[in-house]
């Protein structure tokens, strides 16, 4: 099947549509108790998804390369990887359904952001053919979408915890949001360490280093020890609540730095996606 | 001894070893590393932050992860970890078989055994331990008691293995154009090597015989293997092919193929006296037949000005592996372009006030050689950091106890050792179900 670059642009628009409906009906259930509307988004997300999912794939057949070689492609399985994580861990912990309040919203906004960007064919450099890049990219999109769950509980929480009054008497209690976001970020955690290892396996079969200190690579590392002081924190020093909620603001932050910042202001193998 | 340990296991201690080697991190990436910044960048940093040169000189900030003391700290922290590791492993064996309750929830009275096992098998409670005094433990997710024991673990087994090959690793980079030929007395183009370690030798002569490349239909391209001819002591060569992502292994060296190959070309300039000077010029691979690959800016004894190419893989735009690329010569000062030409083999040119020509077209190639030990543990402890990480955050492990009361029923407990919002709906259900049992 055939892809022309306007039909790829229409039909990422098409998911951004849908998902914006998706949003629209979600958040009207989650935050008025509205159970037919929150169910319709939802169905309507899922129908965004299968869209989207097509797109991503009949691209990656077209460009032979999978969706992380230019700012257009990495945005767009970005927000992929949020919905498609959010769905799954919903299924799983049914009590992560106001997320959606976040999620929604960061997963067109993603989308939506990508298409601003010149979607035209990148060449894959001979080094990136290796399936431990995959598993490297594809790890840190997963640790993405659930630190962006966790910071929604921490928004939560810091929101909740100033006032509970309005839509916000809609979330679950404090307790929950807190424990929920401590959850999350150690899930965001793992598979953030383990994309990071994935990539160090990747950098020693191409280039035999498996660390070579680039700016990217050390913001990870960076942001990998400020989660490790986070949850030290939580786990040996009782931190949670408010402070909790703070710091791990910060690191989300930080992890954003490492992702999409250094990407763009250094210039090393990882800013390559990035141009 | 004891108060030493206390010392390095302290939980104050390793939060601060976490945001030092964070911190220090993040210096390295405000203030120009050697490792990875040109000297004019490290010298127009220090002209702009002429106030904090002098304590970077003294800290020696430039090279911040080549210094002992940074060496010190990691291995600090890997003996932090190591240590801690053991004690967790006692902790663990403890939790395994503890009947403990002070932090468990009650969820009946009056259980008998049978609905006890009962139920805990429904929930996939497993039964781990029964306490002298007829005590029962059930665990779900037991091996998720091992979890953080396993991270910390793996992060100590790095830690102190990557130390060890960033000690002692040696490698160097040779950067070959077809038939060219190297043996171990000549310098590489690039070498460097840890702390410990003397510099890389070739075990002999190496000589590039061939660079093949292959293109897609998109010709874009796929694959790169440099065929390489390496002597022997008996004085006979073996042939090998290296290629990117494909490792070749000689004399206990790994041989990599890096990602920079193109077309080498031989160029002769006749200045204004006649005087005939050669040029080789290695300009890296063009990406797509419209995209031009390019060389670095390099100074040549015949003018004052830099001398930089780029080249396109056909002067037709054609095929991607042309026997005619098409070359662009440039002298550069500063910013500003003084000449510029474009050659093919059949079209000579002229750059500024010299005439000049291409001669030849071969293929080029760097091709790295590494020699270190200790990276299939490196690669271990990356497995048990993975597990042990997987274990932890998303197998927590939960108990059901039950104390045998003189009657011969069990009061019945219930904990999870971590997350323990995450699993109510599990504990509601065992309760109702033990309740309902009873009743």
């Amino acid at each position: 099947m055939k892809l022309s670059l306007e039909l790829y642009v229409a039909a990422n628009w098409a998911a951004v549509v849908i998902y914006i409906l998706a949003t629209i009906a979600n958040v009207t259930g989650v935050l008025f108790k509205k159970e037919p509307w929150e169910r319709a988004g939802y169905l309507i997300a899922g129908a965004g998804l299968v869209l989207h999912s097509a797109v991503i794939t009949v691209w990656w057949v077209e460009v032979g390369h999978g969706p992380y070689m230019a700012p257009n492609e990495v945005l767009s399985s970005d927000s992929w990887m949020v919905m498609a994580c959010f769905l799954v861990f919903l299924k799983i912990y049914p009590r992560i359904r106001p997320v959606s309040i976040l999620a929604f919203p960061a997963t067109f906004l993603m989308l939506g952001l990508s298409l601003f960007y010149n979607p035209g064919i990148r060449t894959l450099p001979a080094t990136f053919r290796s399936i431990w890049l995959v598993i490297h990219i594809g790890l840190y999109k997963i640790s993405l979408a659930t630190l962006i769950i966790a910071f929604a509980f921490s928004l939560f929480y810091l929101l909740k915890a100033r006032r509970d009054s309005g839509w916000l008497r809609q979330l679950p209690p404090l307790e929950t949001l807190d424990v929920y976001g401590y959850r999350f970020a150690g899930f965001g955690f793992i598979f953030w360490t383990i994309g990071m290892l994935a990539g160090s396996i990747w950098a020693h079969q191409s280039w035999g280093r498996f660390w070579g200190w680039d700016p990217t690579e050390t913001w990870s590392l960076i942001t990998c020890l400020m989660f490790g002081a986070y949850l030290h924190l939580r786990r040996f020093f009782r931190l949670k609540g408010s402070a909790a909620a703070w710091f791990f603001i910060a690191c989300f932050i930080i992890s954003l730095v490492s992702l999409f910042g250094m990407a763009t202001l250094s210039s090393s193998i990882h800013s390559e996606y990035f141009r | 001894m004891n108060k030493l340990k206390q010392f390095i296991t302290a939980r104050r201690v390793s939060l601060g070893l976490i945001l030092l080697l964070a911190g220090l991190m993040y210096l390295s990436t405000i203030i120009p590393q050697v490792i990875d910044s040109a000297p004019e960048n490290i010298e127009a940093w220090r002209r702009g932050h002429s106030g904090l040169a002098g304590l970077v000189d003294v800290c020696h900030l430039h090279s911040i992860y080549a210094q002992p003391w940074f060496a010190a700290i990691i291995l600090f922290a890997a003996l932090a970890l190591g240590v801690s590791s053991y004690d967790q492993l006692v902790v663990v064996r403890k939790k395994v078989v503890s009947t403990g309750v002070a932090s468990a929830d009650e969820l009946a009275a009056g259980i008998p055994e049978q609905l006890l096992r009962s139920v805990a098998g429904c929930h996939h409670y497993r039964f781990l331990s029964a306490g002298g005094d007829g005590q029962l433990k059930f665990g779900r997710c037991p091996w998720g008691y091992y979890g953080n024991l396993l991270l910390h673990t793996g992060l100590a087994l790095v830690i102190t293995v990557s130390l060890y090959v960033a000690l002692t690793y040696r490698q160097g980079a040779l950067i070959l154009v077809e038939g060219e030929q190297r043996d171990g007395r000549q310098p590489w183009n690039v070498s460097e090597q840890g702390l410990l370690a003397t510099p890389l030798k070739l075990p002999g002569v190496i000589r590039l015989d061939r660079v093949r490349v292959r293109f897609d239909d998109k010709k874009q391209p796929v694959e790169v293997f440099s065929d390489l001819s390496i002597g022997t002591a008996s004085g006979q060569f073996k042939t090998l092919s290296a290629s990117i992502n494909r490792i070749q292994n000689y004399h206990g060296m790994r041989i990599y193929h890096s990602a920079q190959y193109g077309n080498a070309f031989s160029v002769t300039i006749t200045d204004t006296n006649g005087v005939v000077h050669t040029e080789t010029i290695s300009a890296q691979q063009p990406v797509s037949l419209t995209k031009a690959g390019y060389s670095d800016e390099f100074r040549v004894s015949w003018s004052p000005y830099l001398l930089s190419a780029k080249y396109f893989a056909d002067a037709d735009k054609k095929t991607m592996s042309s026997a005619n690329p098409e070359l662009v010569l440039r002298l550069t000062q500063g910013n500003r372009e003084i000449a510029r030409t474009t050659l093919t083999k059949e079209r000579p040119g002229t750059l500024g006030e010299y005439r000049v020509q291409l001669s030849g077209v071969a293929r080029w190639s760097k091709l790295i050689f590494v020699e270190n030990s200790g990276m299939p543990l490196v690669f271990s402890g990356f497995a048990i950091i993975m597990l042990g990480g997987l274990l932890q955050y998303l197998t927590p492990p939960r108990e059901l106890i039950g104390i045998r009361q003189p009657d011969g029923r069990y009061h019945v407990y219930w904990k999870a050792l971590s997350f323990r919002e995450f699993f109510m709906e599990e504990r509601d259900g065992m309760t109702a179900e033990l309740k309902k049992g009873v009743a």
